[in-house]
Order: C-alpha cells, then sequence, then structure tokens
C-alpha cells in the first residue's frame, strides 16, 4: 500500500477522533495534520511503520492530551476574554443547539480514559486489540471503558441505552 | 468487544468530517507544512523561555576585574599605579588628611 493510500484511508477516522477529542474542528485539524506528517517524515526517512494507524493515533492522541492541558490552564484567560466578548447571535446560538454540539459537549464531560476508548473504537474505528494496545490496557479492560462510556454518553444524549447491533 | 451500536454511528454521523477537510489535512501533510498548532507551540516555548531567561540575565552580577595595584613611595608623593591602567597620584604622604584631595588621575599607562 502506497503512502497517499495510507493518509487517504486515516484520516477521516483521525479527524472524527481528534475532534471528539477536542471538540473544535480547526484544532482537531491541526492536530490530525500534524499526526499524518509525523508518518510521511517517518515513511520516508525509515520506511513505514508496523503499524501506521497505530502510530499516528499514538501521536495524535498525545497531542490532543498536551492541547487540552494547555486549553485549561488557559482558561482564566479566556474567561476574562469572554466577559468583553460580544454576545453570540441567533446563528451561533442554534449552532449551539446542534446534534453536533451536544455531542461534543457530552463527549467532553466523560472521563478521560472512557471518552478515548469511545473514540477510537467508534469513531477512529480501531480493532478492539488495536485500541487496547493503543491506550495500554488489557483488552477486558477495554471492553469495561468501552461500555461505561456507551452507557454515560447515552445518558447525557438523552438516549437508550445503546443496543448491539446484530452482526 | 466493540461490537457496533447505534450510539458508535450517531457518534460517527456527528463527527464526519468534510470531505475538504480530509483533502486539506492530508495535503498538508504531506507537504510537510507546520501546522499553525505547531508553530503556536514553538512560539509558546520562545515566550516561556523568554520569560525565564530574562529575569535570570538581569540578575545576574557583572563580572569584576580583579585589580592589582601598586604602591610606592617617591620623596613626599605615594605613587598608585595599575597595571596597564590609570596611574593615581596621592600627595603628601606624610600628612594623609590631604591625600585624598590630591589624587590626580594620568591618563592610562602612563607613570610620572
Amino acid at each position: 500500500m502506497t503512502l497517499d493510500a495510507i493518509l487517504a484511508e486515516l484520516a477521516p477516522g483521525l479527524l472524527r477522533f481528534t475532534l471528539g477529542l477536542l471538540g473544535e474542528r480547526a484544532v482537531a485539524e491541526e492536530v490530525a495534520q500534524d499526526a499524518l506528517a509525523a508518518l510521511v517524515v517517518r515513511w520516508q526517512r525509515h520506511g513505514p511503520p508496523e503499524n501506521a494507524a497505530a502510530f499516528v493515533f499514538a501521536i495524535a492522541r498525545r497531542r490532543a492530551g498536551r492541547e487540552r492541558l494547555k486549553r485549561r490552564l488557559l482558561v482564566p484567560l479566556v474567561l476574562v476574554a469572554n466577559r468583553f466578548a460580544p454576545v453570540p447571535g441567533p446563528e451561533a446560538l442554534a449552532v449551539g443547539r446542534s446534534q453536533v454540539a451536544a455531542t461534543l459537549a457530552a463527549l467532553d464531560r466523560l472521563p478521560r480514559p472512557e471518552r478515548e476508548a469511545i473514540l477510537l473504537v467508534a469513531a477512529g474505528e480501531r480493532s478492539g486489540s488495536e485500541a487496547a494496545t493503543l491506550l495500554g490496557i488489557s483488552p477486558s479492560a477495554l471492553k469495561m471503558r468501552l461500555h461505561r462510556a456507551r452507557r454515560r454518553l447515552s445518558e447525557a444524549l438523552g438516549e437508550a441505552v445503546p443496543v448491539k447491533r446484530s452482526p | 468487544m466493540n461490537d457496533e451500536t447505534d450510539l458508535d454511528r450517531r457518534l460517527r454521523a456527528d463527527l464526519e468530517p468534510t470531505p475538504e477537510a480530509v483533502a486539506r489535512v492530508v495535503a498538508g501533510a504531506r507537504a510537510g507544512r507546520p501546522s499553525r498548532h505547531l508553530a503556536a507551540s514553538l512560539a509558546w516555548a520562545a515566550a516561556v523561555l523568554l520569560a525565564l531567561g530574562l529575569p535570570l540575565l538581569l540578575l545576574e552580577s557583572p563580572r569584576r576585574e580583579t585589580a592589582t595595584l601598586n604602591i610606592t613611595n617617591s620623596g613626599d608623593l605615594v605613587l598608585v599605579t595599575r597595571a596597564g591602567h590609570h596611574a593615581i597620584l596621592g600627595g603628601a604622604a606624610a600628612d594623609p588628611a590631604r591625600a585624598p584631595q590630591s589624587l590626580v588621575l594620568v591618563r592610562p599607562g602612563a607613570t610620572p
């Protein structure tokens, strides 16, 4: 498989993963691009990694974590800035109430381990064993995290507890 | 382990990027363009280094030069010289009270 084909295949899932982690499309694109650019450099210098998907998702997870930490440190400044920000218009309010915003808000309220687990599997479409390896946990621990994450998300979104799709 | 649920599908649909976004990210990664994120991180790092380093630079005390003075008597004069620098003439060795008033600075390197 060529590098271009790998990039095209990984990009959508990676973008979903970073958007779910960060909640902002622009920042999510930046982080996803950095992770894919790291893969390009790795590929050109040392050849393809053993698992390209694990490589980019691990980098994106680390960078997203740093981004969230940085944002948390800046919370006081943002609060001050928002005091002087203009009142959001009707369009912005409508967007804020949209289903996507509700999903992002519900994801944001999840504990980090659960958020990462559900996003790797559901949004990033990583297999259970791959996600467990990426998170450094056992497959059974991942199963528990996924179960809790789905339950909490369903509650937050006001949905019935998710039912497994029949194979 | 991760049998897909309706919730998973909803999550994927809500987070779905536009084709333009996918193309933009792939093109950016392929071109090796540094993202704004990276540039911002570098700016942050520079700002932190500056914030930490500037006080250290300002607080650093200036180096003191070691001064070696040579004091000799020449008649009723006390001759104070510093190698390669000013020569200082102190007058009236017999009357120390006058000495500070009669200091003469001679140009660098000069000796009487």
